[in-house]
């Protein structure tokens, strides 16, 4: 890449949003995070984001609506088909990583997240490859 | 379940073309009622075999004359409807009204016979009473039993309501006596056949109700299999939530213990002395050890219950697995370990479920790295017979043959395994269960002091295998 990525991330866990606050920021430096804590309006915000992300994150057991009701959502956008969306889940078991693959994801990686492995992971999903970590 | 409820008819054998022939002529083809279906079968049969009886008398004789060259003389005209009103029976026979062909049938003694002695009063001969009775035989056999007593009563009537019953004692001597004997005659002929018939229809209630109920207690054995299915099911689906939840609710706390524990530890948020530090990344470390055993927990809860679901794929490349899992083996070396591989360059592409794969190699590759203290781990795979088989040699303690089988048990590390602290004593017994989903196996050979060798077979394309859709 040659700019840093542009990130969306939605997470109702308190703990993990600031948990990869510090990831993104602290060790990445990648300036463009916007995390949201909810799904209210979703594609509304989505849409507003200026610049438009590279990359989104979605954890799963979020509300209003879930990860696949905001992957439902984000098919409307014109500009989805080039950016990869990844589940960010707790629920990795075999059966849930099926549901996210039938569903349409790009890939999931599994909470806990890897420190070390997690920037080259992002570089990866970037460049195009689909990564289902069922365990870490 | 898979059984589904089979056909109670009987053997059918191959009918020959005289009983396929008879069954075209005499099969009821209009909607009766189960009851009535031989009633309508008999009058058919009767008329099938009477008609060309009948057309051949009635015929006969003019064909003949006409071959002699003989003047043929004129045919009654009575005969003739009397024919074709036959045929007409036979139409209604084979349909849904069969019971207005049974009356046209059962009316023609009382007609032909019963008539004549009404406007005349004359009565030719005994054998006459005999044919009337035959109207009533007939009835009861084709007819219901309310229809039978009210032809019953019509053919005693008959002699009784003659003109001049005084006519029958040139035949007998005594018409009272015989009119009597006739009228008690026609009663009993009626009775008998009534009773006969409902006998009858009795036994094919019967037969007809047992059928019935053998087929309900059928059904009801399905149902309650179908029942207890879907309950299985049920509790599989409630068990398979409950390890996802669980998995769910220990993994997100477990994110915050480790990654923020490793934040502080790498001085992200400020210095940490190496005391500190060292504490730190023990917490780390027992924080992954915690998560190891909620994966393995997990594996073992779905593999006791049954509910463990590969998801199967084609084209699984072994040897990028390989690859994965030596390398990783590689970061847990000890100094004095080397690893050598041998992996059988035209490895196929395999069936199975690529992650679960990976897990079994994991496993058997890791142990062997963190029990070998010195020498080298040989990791090689060639095809054989259909499978894959790859091999993980090492030279560490080795296991006592009395521990060789405890291994593969849950819950039972060696003692060296519990000594040397590591695992969850749960990866072995997760893989060789793996590894047999996949229609493998997993083994191994060891003698103490000079090391192990855990062999892993797995089929390149097992038939059992179903590719899951994704």
């Amino acid at each position: 890449m040659n700019h840093k990525p542009v990130v969306l991330y939605v997470e109702d866990d308190p703990q993990s949003r600031r948990l990869m606050q510090m990831l993104f920021k602290g060790r990445m430096n990648l300036p463009h995070i916007t995390i949201l804590e909810n799904s209210e309006d979703f594609l509304g915000r989505t849409k507003a984001l200026d610049p438009r992300p590279d990359v989104i994150f979605l954890d799963i057991h979020v509300k209003p609506y879930n990860g696949f009701e905001m992957l439902d959502m984000l098919q409307q956008l014109e500009w989805i088909k080039e950016i990869p969306v990844v589940a960010l889940t707790a629920s990795v078991m075999n059966e849930e990583v099926q549901q996210l693959k039938t569903a349409g994801f790009n890939g999931c990686l599994a909470k806990p997240i890897d420190l070390d492995t997690f920037p080259e992971t992002v570089d990866r999903i970037l460049g195009g490859e689909f990564i289902w970590s069922i365990t870490s | 379940m898979t059984a589904t409820l089979q056909s109670t008819g009987q053997i059918q054998r191959p009918a020959a073309p005289a009983q396929k022939l008879w069954d075209a002529l005499t099969k009821p083809v209009g909607e009766l009622r189960d009851s009535d279906k031989p009633k309508a079968r008999l009058l058919s049969a009767m008329l099938v075999v009477y008609i060309p009886l009948s057309l051949f008398t009635v015929f006969a004789s003019p064909v003949a004359a006409l071959i002699e060259g003989k003047p043929v003389t004129t045919l009654a005209p009575a005969l003739l409807i009397g024919e074709l009103l036959t045929i007409v029976a036979y139409v209604f026979s084979r349909s849904r009204y069969y019971s207005v062909g049974a009356w046209m049938i059962v009316s023609v003694p009382i007609i032909a016979v019963g008539l004549p002695i009404l406007t005349t009063g004359v009565l030719t001969s005994i054998i006459s009473l005999f044919f009337l009775s035959l109207s009533v035989i007939m009835a009861g056999l084709l007819l219901t039993s309310r229809d039978t007593l009210i032809v019953g009563v019509i053919v005693a009537a008959i002699p009784i309501l003659s003109p001049q019953p005084q006519t029958l004692v040139t035949t007998t001597g005594s018409p009272n006596i015989t009119v009597f004997s006739f009228v008690l005659l026609t009663t009993g002929i009626t009775v008998l056949v009534g009773r006969i018939r409902e006998g009858y229809l009795h036994q094919l209630e019967t037969s007809q109700s047992e059928l019935t109920r053998s087929l309900t207690e059928k059904e009801e054995a399905r149902v309650q299999a179908e029942l207890s299915r879907e309950q299985a099911e049920r509790s599989d689906q409630v068990k398979s939530a409950f390890l996802a939840s669980m998995s769910h609710e220990l993994r997100t706390p477990l994110n915050s213990i480790i990654n923020f524990t490793r934040f502080v530890a790498d001085g992200d948020t400020g210095p940490v002395n190496d005391e500190q530090k060292e504490l730190l990344l023990e917490v780390v470390g027992s924080g992954k050890h915690l998560l190891n055993l909620i994966n393995d927990v997990l594996d073992m809860s779905k593999i006791e219950a049954g509910s463990l679901n590969l998801f199967i794929e084609d084209n699984v490349n072994l040897k990028t697995i390989l690859d994965t899992t030596v390398a990783t083996g590689r970061s847990l070396l000890k100094e004095a370990v080397q690893i050598e591989t041998a992996v059988d360059e035209n490895l196929p592409l395999i069936r199975g479920d690529r992650q679960r794969i990976l897990q079994i190699l994991l496993n058997l590759i890791s142990n062997a790295c963190k029990f070998t203290e010195e020498g080298e781990i040989k990791i090689s795979a060639h095809q054989a017979n259909g499978e894959i088989v790859i091999s993980v040699k090492d030279t560490g303690l080795g296991i006592a043959p009395e521990d060789q089988a405890l291994v593969f048990e849950a819950f039972k590390q060696t003692t060296t395994g519990l000594r040397q602290g590591g695992g969850t004593g749960l990866g072995m017994p997760i893989a060789k269960s793996l590894a047999e989903a996949h229609g493998g196996r997993l083994w191994l050979e060891s003698e103490v002091s000079k090391g192990s060798t855990f062999f892993i077979s797995l089929p390149i394309k097992s038939d059992t295998l179903i590719p899951t859709l994704a």
